[in-house]
């Protein structure tokens, strides 16, 4: 016998519901029960309400759903048509349409998928047992994350790892292009369940492993056709530098003082992108100073470069604040070290080195500790689980550019590591805001990390 | 094979199933989930035991005002329902390829009578339709023939014709409503009776001696006779509501602290800052040492 399905005409009764409305949350909460006849009542209609709109049944015209069909072996869902929601879930993998289980779960709860599995179709119930932990690496928590935010309307992919355009690069669209590139010519290659997901922290199946090692080749091929695009388009004497130059670079570039950095570079440089104009400019900058015997010199050139220094010896003089420590400690991740002994060299030929000066020096080599804690550390500490975007009608899944927030989902009260995530910040260093999403029981709450900077100081060490 | 008789149960034994016998609670991703709205509500109604909505509402899936089933609970209040015997933790059984085949082959009985009870059902609803717009049909075929036959002195009959039409709605052939239109339930609870089997002994909660004083503070003040929700929202372990959450707001932010842990001053006025802010009391929750729950409430006052 099987129970919870209705008959053909109690469908035919619920195909006229009301869709969209909202049951009333009663009004104004009283203060305490005082057993009265108006709040029993009120109470009595509350539940009345409540037990119809969850009994309601998902009822839709069988022209509307898609069919899907549950893979064991890879632990996605394969479908036969496609539908609008393509345009922001799935993809493409040896000629067959897949999507990840907590887009299938999704897409089962808002009436467009029905799913089969030993040629039954699955309810919910048994969709969340088959697709979430421990049959997949998805976990009922990140679901759940993924569904809140799926209701609110942002599109939400898998966390994708670092992009491998640079700001610029993207500013003229040129990573659309080498994007656009690298699809055509890769897809037979292309590893299954791995376009979005090449970086996910989760533990790889044997399947996902190999699938991996495709993906890892597919961005190879990607980064040399970036510097292929670029090389056309940057027709500058110092291009192979550049190229090498930011290649070099490429894991610990942090992004929390280029734009002040690119506003100062001339035109004629400005085709060379990212860390490396600032590598460029220290070594300008470092030259001059030790050209002259003149202190003033740095203030000109070398204070955007040094504005996060100087902002960190800002930051340990309040060492109470350890959020404020920790925002000294990424701004170390920053080639820090080469920095610094540009600096000091720069400061050994000058004669005329204040006090206020020496401190400086001093207090960098305070936080020195710091910066060793994050050396070595290229890849990625903590696990990713989403990239967010903004819906817009150009958004196209397979280039979606830059995520508008990035999502880590934790399960419990224990917080990861803020130094971890900061550190995460900076390996992606895009400055697209990271979220911390933490699930209690069902419950979801957000939380972000963000870099202050105190500009103040820095005007006041200048003078 | 089942007959067609048995493959639904009657409103009386759905109703027998629903409202007796211990509810039922599934482990899934390692969470308690209820999938039954009627054992919701039991929960909330009967045993005072709130729970969290985290599914899609089915009239109104994007959206996150009011959610739906699954309804998840805090571990608390799990164990809580264990240890009292009103409910049971379930897991879903494996199920043999030969149970499998039965179902298919029970499911496609069901589908193809629905189908065909649907055919019926659209037939009748667009025989309604036609008799509700008859005067329209027939004065637009008045027209389109006086239209047509404008020239022909045959208007006589034509009255005659359409008399027998409208006599003839109910016997008009009408063509089968295609597959695409029939409707299907996606089903959101497991269909399947004898699915599950009890997996009690896998839930350990509490095990760390932060967890048996979260627990001990939570039956104690369940017993009591609040209703508790997760303190998230304001920084505590739990909220204590006098009544249903839906109706009152909560008296007190219950924070579970160890019985001789120190507490940092800056900390206390915090505590005592928020439950101001929010009308609610601050209640320090501790185990002695002879297991007795002790509470102590923070009072915000201010000399003048």
């Amino acid at each position: 016998m099987i129970f919870h399905v209705h008959s053909a005409k109690e469908l035919f009764r619920w195909r006229k519901k009301e869709k969209g409305s909202l049951p009333q949350r009663g009004g104004v909460k009283d203060f305490e029960p005082d057993d009265s006849w108006l709040q029993a009542k009120r109470l009595e209609a509350f539940y009345e309400e409540e037990l119809f709109v969850l009994g309601e049944p998902r009822v839709e015209k069988s022209g509307n759903l898609v069919q899907g069909s549950w893979d064991e072996k890879t632990g996605l869902v394969s479908i036969e048509k496609t539908a609008k929601f393509w345009m922001k879930m799935g993809f493409v993998e040896n000629n067959h349409n897949w999507l990840y289980p907590e887009e299938a779960l999704f897409l089962m709860e808002v009436n467009c998928l029905e799913v089969q599995h030993h040629g039954l179709s699955l309810s919910l119930q048994e969709a969340y047992n088959l697709f979430l932990w421990p049959n997949t690496t998805l976990s009922l928590e990140e679901y759940q994350v993924y569904a809140h935010l799926r209701r609110l309307g942002y599109v939400v992919l898998r966390h994708s790892g670092k992009l491998e355009s640079t700001p610029y690069e993207r500013k003229i669209k040129l990573d659309k292009h080498c994007a656009k590139k690298k699809r055509k010519h890769d897809r037979p290659k292309q590893g299954l369940g791995e376009p979005v997901n090449k970086h996910t922290a989760a533990e790889p199946s044997d399947a996902q492993h190999a699938l991996k090692n495709n993906a890892s080749h597919t961005s190879t091929g990607f980064s040399v056709n970036i510097t292929h695009c670029r090389q056309e388009a940057l027709k500058n004497t110092l291009q192979e530098e550049v190229i090498a130059l930011d290649h070099d670079t490429d894991g610990s570039r942090n992004d929390m003082s280029v734009n002040c950095v690119c506003e100062e570079v001339d035109s004629s440089v400005a085709c060379n992108v990212d860390s490396t104009k600032r590598c460029e400019e220290v070594n300008t900058s470092v030259e001059c100073s030790v050209d002259s015997t003149k202190s003033n010199h740095w203030k000109g050139d070398v204070s955007s470069c040094f504005e996060d220094a100087t902002d960190r010896v800002h930051l340990t003089n309040h060492q109470g604040c350890s959020s404020e420590k920790i925002t000294g400690a990424v701004d170390e991740c920053d080639e820090p070290e080469f920095k610094r002994q540009k600096l000091e060299k720069s400061f050994e030929h000058d004669d005329a080195l204040s006090k206020a000066d020496n401190a400086v020096l001093n207090r960098l080599s305070i936080i020195q500790p710091f910066q060793e804690s994050f050396e070595g550390k290229q890849s990625n500490p903590v696990k990713l689980s989403f990239d967010v975007y903004l819906p817009n009608t150009t958004f196209k899944k397979t280039s979606p550019g830059l995520p508008d927030h990035r999502i880590c989902v934790s399960r419990c009260l224990q917080p990861p590591d803020p130094l971890q995530l900061q550190s995460a910040v900076a390996y992606l260093s895009d400055n697209v805001p990271l979220h911390w999403a933490v699930v209690i029981s069902g419950e979801i709450s957000f939380f972000v990390f963000e870099n202050k900077h105190c500009q103040s100081t820095l005007r006041l060490l200048v003078d | 094979m089942a007959t067609e008789a048995c493959l639904l149960p009657t409103a009386d034994e759905q109703h027998v199933l629903d409202d007796c016998g211990p509810i039922a609670i599934h482990l899934r991703s390692g969470q308690p989930t209820v999938w039954n709205p009627k054992d919701a509500l039991r929960l909330r109604e009967k045993y005072r035991i709130v729970g969290v909505l985290t599914g899609c509402l089915p009239r109104a899936p994007r959206q996150n005002v009011h959610l739906g089933l699954p309804l998840q609970l805090m571990s608390e209040e799990l164990t809580l329902l264990l240890e009292k015997g009103f409910a049971e933790l379930l897991k879903d059984k494996p199920v043999s390829e030969e149970q499998i085949a039965k179902r298919v082959k029970i499911m496609q009985a069901l589908k193809t009578k629905k189908f065909q009870e649907q055919q019926d059902l659209y037939k009748q609803e667009r025989q309604q339709e036609m008799i509700r717009q008859l005067p329209n049909i027939i004065e637009g075929k008045k027209a389109k023939r006086q239209h047509a036959k404008s020239s022909d002195d045959q208007t006589d009959s034509i009255k005659e014709e359409l008399l027998n039409e409208e006599l003839e709605v109910k016997s008009m052939p009408l063509t089968p409503t295609p597959e695409k239109h029939m409707l299907v339930q996606l089903l959101t609870e497991n269909p399947w009776e004898n699915d599950t089997m009890s997996v009690e002994e896998d839930w350990a909660y509490p095990t760390t001696s932060f967890e048996k004083l979260r627990y001990a503070v939570f039956k104690d003040l369940w017993e009591k006779g609040f209703y508790l929700t997760s303190g998230q929202k304001f920084g505590g372990d739990f909220l204590a509501y006098p009544g249903d959450p839906s109706r009152f707001h909560s008296f007190y932010i219950v924070i579970c602290v160890d019985y001789t842990q120190d507490l940092y001053t800056l900390d206390i006025i915090s505590m005592g800052r928020l439950g101001s802010n929010v009308r609610k009391t601050v209640l320090l929750s501790s185990q002695d040492v002879n297991g007795q729950v002790k509470y102590t409430s923070l009072q915000w006052t201010g000399l003048a």
